[in-house]
């Protein structure tokens, strides 16, 4: 009953749209205050309400909106976005302008009825641009760095300098110079750099958990978000992830007597170890995405490689993803939607102090995308540069109480520049 | 009567409810459960894997013709995924009941394993340990891990007794491992002998060693870096290697300095060697090439005094092969002793330095084609380098020169006084020289008092940069005191300018551009104009 009341409601929009143009999308779902600024006017949206070509959408905190737009694609705006639909005509791609926060979209296989190698829509933020080639994908940007996870289809992402570019063919221009994604991998376009991150495969718990998450539920309630870090590592001291993993090749030999297992991941993520090559860096597979800053988290020393899907599996120093998909640093770190870092570290008096852990150097970025062994050599302080510290008054990461929301004293901010916010950060040795 | 039909009514009812609990899953749906888990499974969706399985594990149970290898089997894949996503509290009890169903694929032990020794159920996991050894699954590794657990357990015997039983694997089996053990058994000797009075020399004779043996297991591993440090660390602790003089210097790590150079360049206009007091130009270009070896071992005498024997070798060959320009053809070598004594100035360390110099030179003086005799000279030199100046370190030197040429009116004895300052900016370094010399020479014609100013600007702020970019800039006023009518007062003028890259560990390109003008009243044989642009290739050993 539900979803014939909502192909009514779409069926009406578009009636309506053929009279008074211009019409391209419908409120589906709304949760929390929603407003919509079109012909300078602001009003509050509503379920089922129409939504024109050059529209802004503004959401608040724990705010969501879903539209369907007329091809049947869904775009699921998240808390505190804002976003602009600068062209969604019918006889040429779209254009979406994703000034701060995130969407989830899920694009139709036959818009347009396009080639392949053609973008049928674009989204752009402050300092990058997608080229979307279907289907499922989510983008997100803190207004200065952008970082998008595809969990289907295939979409190419590059960095954008003249953010007022609407005409499509230059678009796809820019997009098809830039890194083609394959479904499981993310990117982040630091503001910063030349260009946007390699394609590297997304941590498998976060991958898996973000997808379902279509509708930013734990972005808007938190607390139901679990934390589940915390727990042990299987690889003992003195070996690298690799030498501990298993191969997979009985767990395959097994499954293959009962069913067809599926060939290897993308050749784009076939080198798990990240890597500087240049002007391109590539994460290690199995890092972690902060969507809302695109700080980077990479699996750490520790981590085991699981052949499997040729991702590490981070180690618990790395921190863990929430119910939804949430990437959630360990107990004593937090990164704020700007990409700051901030850690309780143990303060002369043996009190413990909130201190910012300053940006990486290149030469620790170079170190942090090598093989998560040859970080290992790294993180323990040899070259310098921020870590995430050990947890205060514990000797046991496993079982320390202690946190952010437990430090009273004020803020100390080290005097280093950060210039850099989207960072490729150390997890706890 | 009544009885009987209660009884009837109760049998059909637990015939239904029996039947209605036994429904058989068909083949095809098992099949298809079964490939909808191996999908995700194959796309890295363990928590969908599991969930599947959960699902065909219901199914399953329900079904009389399932047998426990079905179930069990379920069970390991579960458990297998769960270790995948960290969840060991969740996956254990999975291994547990697949056992229980006597499931035991090779690799389901070290799966178990993991999973206990993650939850820091050390025991258990070592039993799982020793079952994946007995049946030969990463034997290397299982074996590490058995060592490891019975070293956090205290039981440090059994630890180095597993950790040597990886000696004895192939190299294919013990190659992930080897390294790592040896490392582990030194860690072991360490915590043994810490404690020990006499501490420092069992750790010179069985730790460090250990290390060592860690280490050349394959010295450019992530872990060598950490075994270095070890032994790095004990060296200091222990006061095996010296690092620090008592004003804090460094010392050299390592203690020798080897560099070899190879240099191709064009000079715009051939002039004799530097070495001699009278300047004659060629007025013509040529090719030449340099090879340059250097080396300097230094010796520390307790913590106070450096001795560093030195040895200097070059050959330079022109090949415009005209009589004016080869003549110049040369070699130089050049050993030296350079001493330094380390103290205190102004609460700041401080090295007195005392360095001799012997230069011998040949060259084909008579334009022969041949090599011969063209100077030595023996420079004995006194001096302080100290820190005065917060930006960088100063030297004062005094410096004294006997020269003997192949002509005996050029002989000649040099006295300079030479200052040098370091001073380091914000982003860039510069080096300051400064040095008046008294020349005497036999033939009191060519006797000067000259003024040497010079700076060098590296602009390290370039660090990062293709190449890193230095310029130089040396003015010298000459006062040739007996010949001023002719000569007047000289100024040699001599801007340079350096890009240097490194290619790899130990090669360095440099590229190297260098314009002197001499402005002298004797146009004819003390003014001259040239050029040198050189590339030099440089390997540091």
């Amino acid at each position: 009953m539900k979803t014939l009341t909502l192909m009514l409601s779409i069926t009406l929009v578009w009636s309506f749209s053929a009279f008074a143009g211009k019409k391209v999308a419908v409120v589906t779902m709304l949760r929390g205050q929603v407003e919509i600024l079109t012909l300078g006017k602001t009003t509050a949206l509503k379920e089922k309400d129409p939504i024109e070509d050059g529209a802004v959408i503004k959401t608040s905190e724990k705010s969501f909106v879903k539209l369907v737009f007329f091809d049947k694609s869904q775009m699921n705006i998240g808390p505190n976005s804002e976003m602009k639909i600068e062209k969604f005509s019918g006889d040429d791609s779209g254009v979406i302008d994703l000034v701060k926060g995130k969407i989830r979209s899920q694009v139709t296989k036959d818009y347009l009825q396009m080639g392949k190698d053609k973008s049928k829509l674009f989204i752009k933020t402050p300092n990058a641009v997608m080229g979307v080639r279907g289907t499922d994908f989510m983008i997100s940007t803190n207004g200065i760095n952008t970082s998008t996870v595809l969990f289907e289809g295939e979409i190419v992402f590059n960095k954008l300098e003249d953010r007022s570019e609407i005409n499509t063919g230059n678009l796809e221009n820019i997009v098809s110079n830039g890194v083609r994604m394959q479904p499981g991998e993310f990117s982040v376009m630091d503001a910063s750099r030349p260009s946007p991150t390699e394609p590297a495969l997304l941590n498998i718990k976060q991958i898996e958990k973000l997808e379902k998450n279509e509708n930013f539920e734990s972005d808007r309630n938190p607390s139901a978000a679990k934390d589940d870090t915390g727990k042990g590592t299987v690889v003992p001291g003195g070996l690298d992830g690799k030498a501990v993993s298993n191969n997979s090749e009985t767990i395959n030999q097994e499954v293959a007597k009962v069913a067809v297992i599926e060939g290897p991941k993308s050749a784009s993520s076939s080198n798990a170890d990240g890597f500087e090559n240049g002007e391109k860096i590539k994460p290690a597979n199995g890092s972690f995405v902060h969507i809302d800053s695109g700080v980077i988290i990479p699996p750490g020393p520790g981590s085991v490689l699981d052949p499997n899907t040729n991702t590490y599996i981070a180690s618990p120093g790395a921190g863990s993803v929430n119910a939804d998909g949430n990437y959630v640093p360990p107990k004593n770190v937090e990164i704020t939607p700007d990409g700051k870092i901030f850690a309780v570290t143990a303060g002369a008096d043996g009190k413990s102090v909130v201190k910012e852990i300053a940006a990486p150097s290149p030469v620790l970025a170079r170190a942090v995308l090598g093989s998560p062994q040859q970080g290992t050599a790294v993180f323990s302080g040899r070259v310098g540069g921020p870590q995430f510290p050990p947890i205060p008054d514990a000797n046991d990461r496993r079982t320390a109480t202690g946190g952010l929301a437990n430090v009273t004293e004020s803020r100390q901010v080290d005097t280093k520049p950060t210039t850099t916010t989207t960072v490729i950060v150390t997890p706890n040795p | 009567m009544k009885y009987l039909a209660w009884m009837l009514i109760l049998f059909i009812g637990l015939s239904a409810y029996a039947q209605e609990n036994s429904v058989e899953i068909t083949s095809a749906a098992k099949d298809s459960l079964f490939q909808k888990a191996a999908k995700s499974f194959s796309q890295g969706r363990y928590q969908a894997t599991v969930d599947e399985l959960n699902e065909l594990e219901k199914s399953l149970e329900k079904s009389p013709s399932t047998s426990k290898a079905q179930l069990g089997f379920i069970a390991y894949w579960q458990g297998l995924c769960l270790n995948r996503m960290q969840d060991f509290s969740e996956s254990i009890p999975k291994f547990d009941k697949a056992l229980q169903l006597e499931y035991s694929p090779i690799d389901l032990n070290y799966e178990y394993g993991q999973a206990l020794f993650a939850m820091e159920k050390l025991e258990e996991a070592r039993l799982q340990f020793k079952e994946s050894l007995k049946k030969k699954f990463k034997r290397g590794v299982a074996l590490y891990y058995i060592a490891y657990i019975s070293k956090e357990m205290g039981d440090k015997k059994r630890a180095i007794t597993f950790y040597k039983a990886i000696e004895k694997l192939s190299a294919e089996e013990a190659k992930e491992v080897k390294q790592a053990a040896e490392m582990q058994i030194g860690d072991i000797y360490l915590d043994q002998v810490e404690s020990h009075p006499d501490a420092f020399r069992a750790v010179e004779t069985y730790v460090i060693p250990q290390y060592e043996k860690a280490l050349a297991q394959d010295v450019n591993s992530g872990l060598a870096l950490q075994i270095k440090e070890k032994i790095t660390n004990l060296q200091r602790k222990y006061d095996l290697v010296l690092f620090k003089m008592r004003n804090g210097r460094p010392t050299l790590i390592p203690a020798y300095f080897l560099r070899a150079s190879l240099e191709a360049g064009v000079d715009s206009n051939v002039t004799f060697s530097p070495t001699e007091t009278v300047i004659a130009k060629s007025k013509q270009s040529s090719p030449y090439s340099r090879n340059d070896f250097m080396g300097r071992y230094t010796f520390y005498y307790k913590n106070y005094l450096s001795i560093a024997p030195e040895m200097r070798f070059n050959y330079t060959r022109y090949y415009n092969r005209v009589p004016e320009i080869y003549r110049n053809d040369n070699y130089l070598l050049a050993p030296a002793v350079r001493t330094a004594y380390e103290h205190h100035l102004w609460d700041k360390p401080a090295s007195v330095l005392f360095d001799y110099e012997y230069a011998d030179s040949q060259r084909d003086v008579d334009a022969k084609k041949k090599l011969e005799f063209s100077s030595r000279s023996n420079t004995l030199m006194i001096g302080d380098r100290f820190n005065y100046f917060a930006s960088g370190e100063t030297t004062v030197r005094l410096r004294h020169r006997i020269f003997d040429s192949y002509i005996d009116g050029n002989d000649s004895k040099t006295t300079s006084f030479v200052v040098e300052q370091n001073k380091a900016l914000k982003k860039n370094f510069i080096v300051f020289y400064f040095s008046y010399d008294r020349l005497r020479a036999n033939n009191n014609i060519f006797d000067t008092d000259s003024l040497t100013l010079r700076g060098d600007l590296i602009l390290s702020q370039f660090r990062d940069a293709w190449a890193l970019p230095s310029i130089g800039l040396a003015l010298t006023s000459t006062d040739p005191v007996n010949d001023r009518s002719s000569r007047g007062r000289e100024l040699l003028i001599n801007p340079s300018l350096r890009l240097s890259r490194m290619l790899g560990k130990s090669w360095r390109a440099n590229l190297k551009g260098d314009y002197q003008q001499n402005q002298s009243k004797n146009k004819d044989s003390f003014a001259y104009k040239k050029t040198i642009y050189a590339l030099e290739l440089e390997y540091l050993f």
